[in-house]
């Protein structure tokens, strides 16, 4: 290992550029910055990878399908195109969902696809696409039926949105709605992600009247319910008197969507991920959002108090209290037995739109430092606030998704609380319509990094030498090749949950015994270990 | 897939075919609209596969990138071992326009990136549905490129996806293999390595299809005991199954090697396991057409039968006795059978996967007395 940490940030900067070609190098250094909160940098996110170097990145098909209407289990999921899209984005493990009875529809289980052939591809798709949903209709009677678009629907033009269409009104019991999702639409996943929220607002959400019971009642938005975080959340929620209308889309049904207009607050873990849905929302049916973090104890215990403050009522804040008096505590002092392990470890977060940011937390509570972090699919926003959105570049890549234009509905439009009370709120700090982004959170010395390549991904080890990565399961193995060891934050490798506060504990053992293995130290045999001299035992 | 006798008896050069002995409905394949839980993936899968059994080889797909995205998450959760395949990253303008030059932008960066020995270029959905031709814009790289010294070799593999599954990918990709490293192509603006061979003992090539580098490991062996020297493609034995690096390995250590793909042209015969993959497909077929290599295409030896035909062939070919090793461990699993017979005898057992394994297990349940009572593949083949 060549390169030494002490190499100041813009020359070892420099030196990952180098290997590249010099347009990529160019590229590619406006992707990293570091983390100085005095000085407002800019970072390049959500730009198109450079063909040829190995990105973590998925396509719109997988953020669509496979990340927004995934976990929601009574709707059947239809791929329409070639076998593999499909296959590969059947969710078998990652997301759980806890179907009301064991008859309850579940489809998650499930893959569902097209799959095309050639005479399609020539042809059209779309009647093999009707026989499809019809088939799909007659075996399960499901509430509701999504169609996928891969990247030859788009080519061939087959009319999905036709096809729902017909579909939805020959059936009348049933809500067919299409995705123009083609693989190579946007620049990651995220573009995916925009166009979930747009057909699930048009097609879904409102379409219920019966309103839940409940005085304080919220959606929450990017919480996806991998290794059954959403559980944590609900057992919370639920023990402090607040009414969860509907999760996007974490144990959720088309139900809660198509109720999920009467909330009376969003809440926004994931921001990247459903921001689109949240301010729609606000539009239209007049539901304030705020960003909330249930990663982590302490930010668990305040975004429970954000809620108590924004319902601002004194029961509820009671309520919450003693349920944060608990859990917290408990929760401290268990961290407070792993950081005596943990304290001063390192570590580096390439996840998500969010999770880099969020886990952040859980680590400051173990005592360990994040030195450098990046998000796979985020935008400059998530990186440097919402304040940069005005100044974001608005390219052909997203241009190509569809803007909905929303406005004021006038019979479900209701005011929940005045500009006056909303601006109150935000000046006790509650993240009303906002998000700051990951920067302002960090060290200022970490090292910032937008869609990190393989290659960066090996630079970075070498220079910063941490203890602990935390990614995906396509870096897991390289980087385990190194010693290091990985922990994966897309599907938590099949562990968790790690919300809220029964999570954070889990997450504490698990990293306990992650960074405290002694497996990395029995690489090297003896035989291959310099002679050092060894006390003579005499029996 | 026809009933035939599964005797020992076959000559070793003729394709052979088996079935389980109680003949299956065969449903025809392709017929239900909506395909639930399918048993197999896509055809780049088995592109990608295939060259990550082959020696300092860096595939490139043609297409979106969630295509290398997808069959890398799927791939490396598998193995658990590191797997790199580039894309060339279309975006919705190359989906109009072509994607000509974003393949030829990736192989830059592949190049620098990995400085392979050989590039193959695989194809996606995206790529077959506008027609772009891969062999072609490979050709304009090598020539826009030509004289540079660290040009690596390229293999297009210009494959339609929407034809077949990840094992017909295998298999062509393997075809391709042998067609550009051992023959050269027909076409060819790329000569095939010249290698001295490094061991004197006479070659024999295996095809195995998809199994586990362990599995590979084992057939190295058993060729090896029965006095021939394996050539093994695709030989993901090392490459997909290693231990830790002390340095960076972009491309892992292992796979066929330049002289074994050269070795494959004096090869004394070539198993393949596979029956159902086309004549049109299969890399042994190709050595059998162009050079007259003998060939024996069986389904996956599982089992007394199977393997008893494998080793059969093998000791024919080289004239050599079994060794006492493989003797005693196939006494030992014979005594196995009859020990698990009370156990195993009637039970009803339904198998589902790739053709050529559902065909070999098969086999495997019906020796040990296992009834099977349904067997599905997501495959053409009937």
């Amino acid at each position: 290992m060549s390169t030494s940490s002490s190499l100041p940030f813009e020359e070892f900067r420099g030196e990952i550029a180098k290997a590249y070609p010099s347009k990529v190098g160019k590229k590619r250094m406006k992707s990293m910055i570091q983390a100085t909160p005095r000085e407002p940098r800019e970072i390049q996110a959500n730009v198109r990878t450079v063909p040829g170097i190995i990105s973590q990145r998925g396509c719109t098909y997988a953020g669509c399908k496979g990340v927004v209407l995934g976990p929601t289990r009574d709707i059947v999921n239809i791929t329409h195109g070639p076998i593999g899209c499909g296959f590969y984005s059947w969710l078998t493990r990652r997301n759980q969902t806890r179907p009301e009875t064991p008859e309850s529809e579940n489809y998650m289980t499930y893959c569902f696809s097209t799959d095309m052939q050639d005479e399609h591809i020539v042809f059209g798709g779309e009647t093999r696409l009707k026989e499809a949903i019809q088939e799909a209709y007659d075996l399960f009677h499901p509430k509701a039926i999504a169609v996928f678009s891969t990247c030859p629907v788009g080519l061939i033009g087959d009319d999905v949105h036709a096809v729902a269409r017909e579909m939805k009104a020959k059936f009348g019991d049933c809500n067919v709605f299409g995705f123009s999702c083609e693989g190579y639409k946007g620049v990651s996943q995220s573009a995916g992600h925009h166009i979930a929220n747009n057909q699930i607002f048009k097609h879904v959400v409102g379409t219920e009247d019966e309103a839940p019971e409940g005085e304080f009642r919220v959606n929450l938005l990017g919480e996806y319910n991998i290794g059954g975080d959403a559980f944590e959340i609900e057992e919370l929620f639920e023990a402090c008197g607040i009414t969860l209308v509907s999760t996007f889309s974490g144990n959720s049904t088309v139900s809660h969507f198509a109720r999920a207009h009467h909330a009376d607050l969003n809440l926004v873990m994931c921001h990247r991920s459903i921001n689109y849905l949240a301010e729609m929302m606000e539009t239209k049916y007049g539901i304030p959002w705020m960003k909330v973090n249930f990663i982590g104890a302490a930010a668990t215990a305040k975004a429970l108090r954000k809620v108590g403050e924004y319902f601002g009522d004194e029961a509820l804040k009671a309520k919450i209290e003693k349920v944060v008096a608990g859990k917290l505590t408990e929760t401290q002092e268990y961290a407070a037995e792993v950081r005596k392990r943990t304290q001063g470890k390192t570590a580096m977060l390439f996840v998500g739109g969010s999770r880099a940011h969020h886990y952040q937390e859980l680590f400051k509570e173990l005592g360990m430092k994040t030195i450098a972090a990046g998000y796979e699919f985020g935008h400059r926003d998530d990186y440097e606030g919402r304040t940069v959105i005005p100044d974001i570049t608005i390219d052909a890549d997203t241009r190509n998704i569809e803007e909905l234009k929303v406005e004021r509905d006038p019979e479900l439009y209701r005011e929940r609380k005045t500009e006056a009370e909303l601006e109150a709120l935000k000046a006790k700090g509650l993240e009303i319509a906002d998000y700051e982004g990951m920067i302002p959170d960090m060290d200022p010395e970490a090292f910032v990094i937008d869609d990190v390549s393989h290659y960066e991904l090996e630079k970075l080890m070498e220079h910063y030498k941490p203890d602990l990565i935390c990614a995906g399961i396509k870096e897991k193995y390289a980087v385990q090749k190194w010693g290091v060891p990985l922990k994966q934050l897309h599907n938590y490798d099949y562990g968790g949950p790690y919300a809220a506060f029964g999570g954070a504990r889990n997450f504490y053992e698990e990293i306990d015994r992650m960074v405290g293995s002694k497996l990395w130290d029995m690489v090297t045999p003896p035989w291959l270990r310099p002679l050092e001299p060894r006390p003579v035992e005499i029996v | 897939m026809k009933t035939t006798d599964t005797s020992n008896n076959v000559p070793a050069n003729e394709t052979v075919a088996t079935a389980p002995v109680r003949p299956l409905k065969i449903s025809k394949p392709g017929r239900a609209p909506v395909t639930h839980n399918a048993c197999t993936v896509c055809l780049p899968l088995g592109v990608s596969l295939a060259f990550r059994g082959v020696e300092n080889a860096v595939v490139v797909l043609h297409g979106s990138q969630g295509c290398a995205t997808y069959i890398r998450r799927y791939l490396i959760s598998h193995f658990k071992e590191p797997v790199d395949i580039a894309s060339s990253s279309f975006t919705e303008a190359s989906a109009v326009f072509g994607g000509a030059q974003n393949l030829k932008t990736a192989i830059d960066n592949v190049r620098i990136s990995y400085t392979p020995a050989i590039i193959a270029v695989g194809t996606t959905c995206l790529a077959d549905t506008i027609g772009e031709d891969v062999s072609m814009i490979v050709r304009e790289y090598i020539k826009e490129h030509e004289g540079e010294g660290d040009l690596p070799l390229f293999v297009p593999l210009p494959i339609p996806n929407s034809r077949g599954t990840h094992i017909d990918g295998l298999h062509q990709a393997c075809r391709a293999a042998v067609e550009y490293l051992s023959l050269g192509p027909e076409d060819s603006f790329q000569a095939p390595a010249e290698l001295p061979l490094a061991d004197a003992t006479t070659p024999v090539g295996i095809f195995p299809g998809l199994v586990s580098p362990a599995d590979i490991r084992y057939l190295k062996e058993l060729v090896q005991d029965c006095g021939l020297r394996p050539v093994v493609l695709p030989d993901l034995s090392e490459t997909m199954e290693g231990g830790l690096w002390d340095q960076y390995e972009p491309i892992p250590k292992g796979g066929t090697a330049p002289a074994e793909f050269a070795a494959l042209r004096d090869a004394l015969g070539t198993v393949e396991f596979s029956t159902t993959v086309h004549k049109d497909s299969s890399a042994a077929e190709l050595l059998h057409e162009r050079l007259g290599i003998p060939l024996l295409r069986a389904p996956l030896p599982v089992g007394i039968s199977a393997t008893d035909r494998l080793i059969g062939t093998l000791l024919d070919w080289s004239g050599n006795e079994i060794s006492q090793k493989h003797q005693q461990e196939r006494d030992r699993l014979i005594d196995a059978y009859a020990d698990g017979h009370k156990y195993l005898s009637g039970l009803r057992v339904a198998v589902f996967g790739e053709e050529d394994l559902v065909l070999g297990l098969s086999g495997f349940l019906n020796e040990v007395g296992m009834e099977l009572v349904i067997a599905g593949t997501g495959g053409r083949t009937s």
